[in-house]
């Protein structure tokens, strides 16, 4: 369970790396929207790259709870054990 | 199997109406078999919604709705996106004289807070008896509640598990249809409310007039319903033409562009329309992805453009990446219009595509005329703009001055409108009323424009209202923002918007620094871009500079023209130190 955890965090951060053009560490801390130089239309990429990676859907009105890389990652798991 | 409704009735004429209510649209629209069709992203139909089956399930609802004794013009949130359910709770308010206010839903990734804060002001303002949201979203329904006390919160079941009164309270002519929170500031929302008249109106100029439909016609849409164009563009205006429509939610369009154009080849879709920014959201998909399945856009009749200010490379992009799908340029019709108009202003003439005005972008600047460029003139001495065509019958549309007298053509000046779309006022806020509304019946649009024989062009807008991603952001929302960060003062933001790339807005953010080391100013950078993106879900260019450099008005308020006049001529490039 836990290297599976790890392994949707790093295939998240790669996701995520095109947009973290000010090069932070990226943590399960790390605010997605605050500190990754991403807008709301690649949100919605990074999202359906997520959707179609793992074969689930995430709802729009999970999106505003996301905030963190790590809120990002729970999401997954839990769209995935619900799908 | 289930199907989707048909595009024509076998056993119903097509009627135009005027229709006096929407009551009396979905009767008449009830006799046949067309309705509403709600599909997944994936394409497949999740529920399919004939208008017989939504006049009996709203004359229902009607009646549990009446049994909690709610009076004549009562207010009811729905906080629920497109599907079965706002459609029947919605239609159910037509029979009991109830008013449904739709909400926004939830958008942006981490956004939780500013939404729930930007919804607790509508509902304040709108001060509902009911509210209404499905499971998922009660907990961020009870939370933007706090503070109102309602008569009912619940989801759609608790409403339909009620006792049901058999008695019904049909709206009549001059009653409230909806109220729209579309304008206003996220602080201080002004709802638009529609009378039964003015969207009946509306509707059948669209109709009849705008899109000229005719039978087999069949709509498209990914607009949300708490929008003025999904709504009534593509919720009232359908039904009362007895059209069937075919919905993806807005949300799924934003991450799945392409469905839209997917269902219109496979249902044969006649009418879809979307601001620019949709079909520039396809032809990013459609590159991204490489080439999507192949689609048959050859039914699409009006591909309909509103909503923002239509560019026209947009659009042809568009048709340069679907056009081998048989999407015809000819069907683009721009068209212009507003929520304190109901919907619709005016369209352009139909099968035209569109059609641009180019202007010596000197004369335009320097005196407000928009002359005709010279062929010969380079792209940067001129502007193209987007012609919008002339208004709705039995509408009258005037360019007028800072004075208030009106212009001539070609002239650019405040665009105002007259005519029975026109809102009853604001909300319960007869002071924002009358601030756009004169006595004679004369709306200021808070748009800039000029007219060619009549024919509206629309060059920006008076107001400071910033506009990305179809989305509207009030400046001041962002300068408060900006100002919560530690070490700052209020009056020390400007923000608005200039031309980016492509002719879409760009945000620039202007803030008066104190910090004096390179490391505080660096963060305070960083920390105003991230307060930005997460309001307004876009990056900005943010611009430090000295304390007390942002102009001010007369009365000490900053000045956002003035600050975007200095922005752009180069004021602030140099550092401010």
């Amino acid at each position: 369970m836990r290297d599976e955890d790890d392994l949707v965090f790093h295939k998240t951060c790669t996701l995520l790396e095109p947009f973290n053009v000010r090069n932070v560490t990226l943590s399960r801390d790390t605010d997605i929207a605050g500190d990754l130089e991403i807008d709301s239309v690649a949100v919605l990429d990074l999202i359906m790259e997520v959707e179609d990676d793992y074969r689930i859907s995430i709802p729009m009105n999970m999106l505003s709870d996301i905030r963190t890389i790590g809120d990002l990652v729970q999401t997954i798991h839990k769209q995935a054990r619900g799908a | 199997m289930q199907c989707p409704t048909p595009a024509i009735s076998a056993s119903l004429a097509l009627s135009p109406g005027p229709f006096d209510t929407l009551v009396d649209g979905l009767e008449y629209a009830a006799k046949g078999e067309t309705g509403f069709n709600y599909f997944s992203v994936r394409g497949e139909l999740l529920a399919s919604l004939p208008y017989a089956t939504l006049r009996e399930r709203a004359i229902s609802v009607a009646g549990k709705l009446l049994s909690l004794g709610l009076p004549r013009g009562d207010r009811m949130i729905l906080l629920i996106d497109t599907s079965v359910d706002f459609h029947i709770l919605f239609f159910a308010c037509q029979y009991a004289s109830l008013i449904p206010v739709p909400m926004p839903l939830p958008m942006n990734l981490g956004g939780r807070e500013a939404y729930v804060r930007h919804v607790r002001a509508m509902i304040q303002s709108a001060e509902p008896s009911v509210a209404v949201a499905p499971e998922e979203l009660q907990e961020v329904l009870l939370e933007a509640m706090s503070g109102s006390e309602p008569l009912f919160t619940g989801t759609p079941a608790a409403i339909y598990a009620l006792p049901e009164f058999d008695h019904l309270r049909p709206a009549g002519r001059g009653d409230s249809c909806y109220i729209q929170y579309s304008s206003g500031s996220t602080s201080a929302p002004k709802g638009v409310a529609v009378s039964q008249e003015a969207v009946t109106k509306n509707a059948h100029a669209i109709i009849s007039h705008g899109l000229q439909v005719t039978e087999g016609d069949r709509c498209t849409s990914w607009l949300p319903l708490f929008h003025d164009m999904g709504l009534v563009g593509f919720c009232i205006a359908p039904l009362l033409a007895q059209l069937s429509t075919d919905y993806i939610t807005a949300s799924d369009f934003a991450r799945r562009p392409l469905a839209w154009l997917e269902m219109i080849s496979k249902y044969r879709g006649t009418l879809a329309f979307s601001p620019s920014f949709g079909y520039e959201l396809c032809v990013r998909r459609a590159v991204n992805n490489g080439a999507p399945a192949e689609f048959d856009l050859s039914s699409w009749r009006v591909a309909g453009i509103g909503g923002d200010m239509v560019r026209a490379n947009a659009a042809d992009r568009f048709a340069e990446r679907f056009g081998a799908m048989e999407f015809r340029r000819s069907a683009f019709l721009p068209s212009y219009g507003l929520a304190e108009s109901t919907l619709a202003v005016s369209f352009a003439p139909l099968d035209e595509g569109i059609s641009i005005d180019r202007v010596d972008l000197n004369e335009f600047a320097r005196t407000k005329k928009a002359l005709p460029a010279a062929p010969e003139a380079s792209s940067e001495h001129t502007r193209s703009f987007v012609l919008c065509g002339k208004p709705l019958p039995n509408h009258e549309l005037r360019i007028v001055d800072s004075t208030g007298s009106e212009l001539a053509d070609r002239r650019v000046g405040r665009v105002m409108v007259r005519g029975p779309s026109v809102m009853a006022g604001y909300f319960q806020d007869s002071e924002a009323t009358s601030r756009v509304l004169s006595d004679d019946g004369w709306l200021e649009t808070g748009d800039l424009g000029y007219t060619i024989d009549g024919s509206l062009v629309i060059t920006g807008r008076s107001k400071d209202l910033i506009i990305c991603n179809g989305r509207n952001i009030w400046p001041q929302d962002i300068e408060w923002a900006v100002e919560r960060l530690p070490g700052m003062r209020s009056g020390d933001v400007a923000a608005f918007s200039v031309d980016g790339a492509d002719g879409a807005e760009r945000i620039v953010t202007i803030v008066q620094c104190r910090a004096s080391t390179d490391e505080a100013r660096a963060k305070l950078q960083d920390d105003v871009g991230s307060v930005v993106r997460k309001m307004a879900g876009v990056d900005c260019t943010v611009v430090l500079t000295k304390p007390r450099s942002i102009p001010v008005t007369s009365s000490g308020k900053i000045s956002r023209s003035a600050a975007k006049a200095q922005f752009l001529s180069g004021v602030y490039s140099t550092p401010a130190t």
